[in-house]
């Protein structure tokens, strides 16, 4: 509960900070009054249609990847499982490369973000096609997998035949994630989707719970791991699809923040679930504000940065893990 | 009243016969010991009649919700398996996932009587992640405790652990039984099961060979046949002794 | 393609039409290295506000020195809406959030498709004024273009050559380069091999076709693998007896008038 209240309080820290904090010069009192009251025009339309926006999205895609990760993990009783085993990043990240490609986007933008919804969607069916009625983890996994293999080669296949380097690098970045100059539209495409998958979730708590007894058990005490397997891949798919559509790809998020927060709260999935949610968001207004601040006239793109930071902190786990076992 | 009907239960598996024709009924005070070699369909059977496993026949288990059942039936199963490294009381609560709706108070209690009979009061807030593999055993039987179902089924609840910390757990489950519960435990231990169980099933090759008191069941003859053992008995104080001596 | 091109060309006029009788734009800001070059070419004094960084990088850029005379952007929409534009010039590959940001917030941002042909230099730089209010200027440069560019150009001259830059990346058929190339009387083997818009000449089939020129653009900072092509031992053996020509990417990148350089250079620097 402490772990949560303080969790939530860095969160409202960092979101104050990501819309006070940007190119345009014009003080924080200012651009509270412009953010509250509607007082200066300019600074008024900055505030709420560029900086709220992506504030709102770096806490939304955040918690969306931390909670995805954390019922990912206790899904699959696995502390290096992440919302991206099942497939629908990549699916989601092909459905906007497709529209960038095809030229949809410069017709009509919200197309990016609508392509890498109808991606996720695609997976979800496909995994559920797939992995059959009864499908356990395994099969999940390996339908991901599968799903993952091929949406990156239909990436790496557009990409390769791409005869206009123009197109190929803005591929390549948007598939490097960032939340620069998004508006309120992409909230409103991918806010609706996420709670569904926040909510598909939030009921999943006990199942996951019992399922750390294993599955036998977890039957016993009344739990059917077919409905909660629905439950976790709509959960996990609508979140990690709706971050994509509106963020690009950004990884390690939904793996190491479960994994941080774990013994803090006391190893139970279930009250890992809103701690997770939170350190996401905090993690990703964290990065995003970086994005700004270092270097900003080079554009560092904020998958860049969450992969930077996140891949030194998943060798120290594996490497903790290994000694675990020996 | 009955706790538990077995009816003509048979499981096949991948073409083989597995479980055949099995049939008995528990009584709420019964402790049933599940007897029989390695591969005799002990722990299949234990799965089958939860509805686990697909099968023909009948189980009064089986046969009702998900939900009526977790309140009916608390299970064991034989690997120790735990997930996470939650504490040993967070880790005792999760057996009383079905009672939602239950009063917070009762939870309390049901969770700290069966910390208390699994002497495991001092360990209470460890967690799993720092205990001996006998008190991680003892934790999971916690666990199943806290369900307080009319009806226990444990898969070798002492495996795994001590001399008196078996005979401390057999008792736990015969002094359930007095109480008016049902427990069905597979055991490996004759010794054991000839002292604590009120009845034992003795399973060959999937089939029910013999059912009824341990004194009477477990004859010369019979373990002989099953267990290809010859064994020393005796009494103390008067309970069975029975102790395996050599192979037959 | 042709089609849609020439009614986008249209609708644009139209549209500026009645525009172009209202008052011009006071405060540009470009966001397009391509469309940061012209405008600096075409504005009055004082009306372009802010180009890109990219303009006053002298490896991408002609016009470095001018640029710097004139404050940098990064593209971004917050920092684009800061400088209070009344017209946003973006190329038809700036970031598409960028673009529909801004003109959420009411900015008026017109996404100038880059030129892929010579034949369209000159309507762009026409279009271009025509958005900045200067048409007359934009008639007498456009026009000047349009004859040195004849002047410049040469007869067929029977030589092959080959655009071959770091990873084989080449440039095909309906490409600025091939143009070029044209344009300088050569024929352009990766044209000729089917290749169509960007795309990879595998270098043994550059090594049997042996062009006559190679064009190779300058290393940039920082090693890349792609770049290690570039000094194949195959491609060394085939460069001691061909003419190599080091582009300079500023000149070929956009369509500007300067591209009337690179094809001044190659006629140059064709073996006799």
């Amino acid at each position: 509960m402490k772990l949560t209240l303080s969790l939530a309080a860095l969160v409202a820290l960092l979101f104050v900070a990501s819309l006070l904090i940007g190119p345009a010069a014009f003080g924080p009192l200012e651009a509270l009054s412009a953010l509250l009251r509607g007082e200066g025009e300019a600074t008024v339309l900055v505030m709420r249609e560029i900086r709220l926006p992506r504030a709102i999205l770096g806490l939304l895609t955040g918690a969306s990847l931390g909670l995805a990760g954390a019922a990912m993990q206790g899904w699959l009783r696995n502390p290096l499982a992440e919302p991206g085993l099942i497939g629908v990043s990549p699916m989601a990240s092909l459905g906007a490369v497709l529209a960038l490609q095809s030229g949809l986007v410069a017709a009509f933008a919200p197309a990016l973000p609508l392509a890498a919804l109808a991606g996720a969607a695609l997976a979800v069916v496909l995994l559920f096609v797939l992995s059959g009625p009864r499908g356990g983890t395994l099969t999940v996994i390996l339908a991901g997998v599968a799903l993952s293999a091929l949406a990156g080669a239909l990436m790496s296949l557009v990409l390769n035949l791409s005869p206009n380097p123009f197109a190929a690098s803005e591929i390549i970045f948007w598939l490097m994630g960032s939340l620069a100059d998004r508006s309120m539209e992409h909230v409103w495409l991918a806010a609706p989707v996420m709670a569904a998958g926040a909510l598909a979730l939030a009921g999943a708590g006990r199942g996951l719970d019992a399922l750390s007894l294993g599955e036998d058990v977890a039957r016993s005490l009344g739990i059917s791991p077919e409905g909660l397997r629905r439950r976790v891949v709509f959960g996990v798919a609508a979140l990690a699809g709706a971050a994509t559509s509106v963020a690009g790809g950004i990884g390690f998020v939904g793996l190491v923040v479960p994994h941080l927060l774990r013994r803090a709260t006391g190893g139970r999935p279930s009250a890992l679930l809103l701690p997770s949610a939170l350190g996401g968001a905090a993690v990703i207004l964290a990065a995003d504000l970086a994005t700004r601040l270092i270097l900003p006239e080079r554009d560092l793109k904020l998958g860049v940065l969450t992969a930077l930071i996140g891949a030194p902190f998943f060798i120290h786990m594996i490497l903790s893990l290994r000694k675990a076992t020996q | 009243m009955t706790a538990l009907e077995v009816e003509a239960l048979s499981l096949t598996r991948q073409g083989e016969r597995v479980l055949s024709d099995i049939s008995f009924t528990l009584r709420p005070g019964e402790f049933l010991g599940l007897l029989g070699p390695n591969g005799a369909g002990k722990t299949t059977l234990l799965r089958a009649l939860q509805g686990l496993l697909p099968h023909e026949g009948r189980s009064s288990l089986a046969q009702i919700s998900a939900e009526a059942r977790a309140r009916r039936a608390a299970f064991l199963p034989q690997a120790r398996d735990l997930a996470w490294p939650m504490a040993v009381r967070d880790l005792v609560a999760l057996g009383r996932l079905p009672w939602t709706g239950a009063a917070r108070s009762d939870d309390h209690r049901a969770v700290a009587a069966a910390l208390t009979r699994m002497e495991l009061e001092a360990l209470a807030d460890r967690p799993a992640d720092r205990l001996s593999g006998g008190e991680l055993a003892r934790a999971l039987i916690a666990r199943l405790l806290a369900q307080e179902t009319p009806l226990l089924l444990a898969d070798e609840p002492g495996a795994g652990l001590d001399p008196a910390r078996q005979i401390s757990t057999m008792q736990v489950f015969a002094d359930l039984a007095r109480e008016g519960r049902a427990v069905v435990a597979s055991v490996h231990d004759l010794g054991l099961a000839a002292r604590f169980c009120t009845r034992v099933l003795v399973l060959q090759e999937g089939r029910l060979v013999a059912d009824g008191p341990p004194a009477e069941v477990l004859s010369d003859s019979l373990l002989d046949q099953v267990f290809g053992l010859r064994v020393w008995r005796g009494e103390a104080g008067g309970l069975p002794l029975l102790a395996p001596i050599a192979l037959t | 393609m042709r089609h849609i091109r020439f009614l986008r060309a249209l609708a644009l006029v139209l549209a500026l039409w009645p525009a172009a009788s209202e008052a011009a734009p006071q405060r540009v800001v470009s966001v397009n290295l391509c469309t940061d070059q012209l405008a600096m070419l075409l504005a009055a004094p004082g009306q372009l506000v802010s180009v890109s960084w990219l303009a006053a990088d002298p490896r991408s850029s002609v016009m470095p020195e001018a640029a710097r005379g004139y404050q940098l952007n990064r593209g971004g929409a917050e920092e684009v809406f800061a400088l209070r534009p009344d017209l946003v010039l973006a190329s038809s590959w700036t970031r598409r959030e960028t673009v529909s940001l801004l003109r959420r917030l009411g900015v008026e941002v017109v996404e100038l498709a880059p030129a892929q042909r010579l034949e369209e230099i000159a309507p762009a730089i026409r279009e271009l004024a025509a958005l900045l209010g200067r048409t007359s200027e934009g008639e007498v440069m456009a026009n000047a273009f349009t004859r040195n560019l004849a002047a410049l150009r040469g007869p067929e001259t029977g030589r092959s050559a080959a655009v071959w830059e770091a990873g084989g990346y080449t440039s095909g058929s309906g490409t600025l380069s091939d143009e070029v190339l044209r344009a300088a009387g050569l024929r352009n083997l990766a044209a000729r091999a089917g290749i169509a818009g960007g795309g990879y000449l595998p270098l043994e089939r550059l090594v049997m076709e042996r062009p006559d020129l190679i064009l190779s653009s300058a290393p940039w900072p920082g090693a890349s693998r792609a770049e290690d092509l570039l000094v194949h031992p195959a491609l060394a053996a085939l460069r001691r007896d061909t003419a190599g020509f080091k582009m300079r990417d500023a000149d070929w990148v956009c369509g500007l008038p300067q591209i009337l350089h690179a094809i001044g250079d190659l006629k140059e620097a064709m073996p006799q």
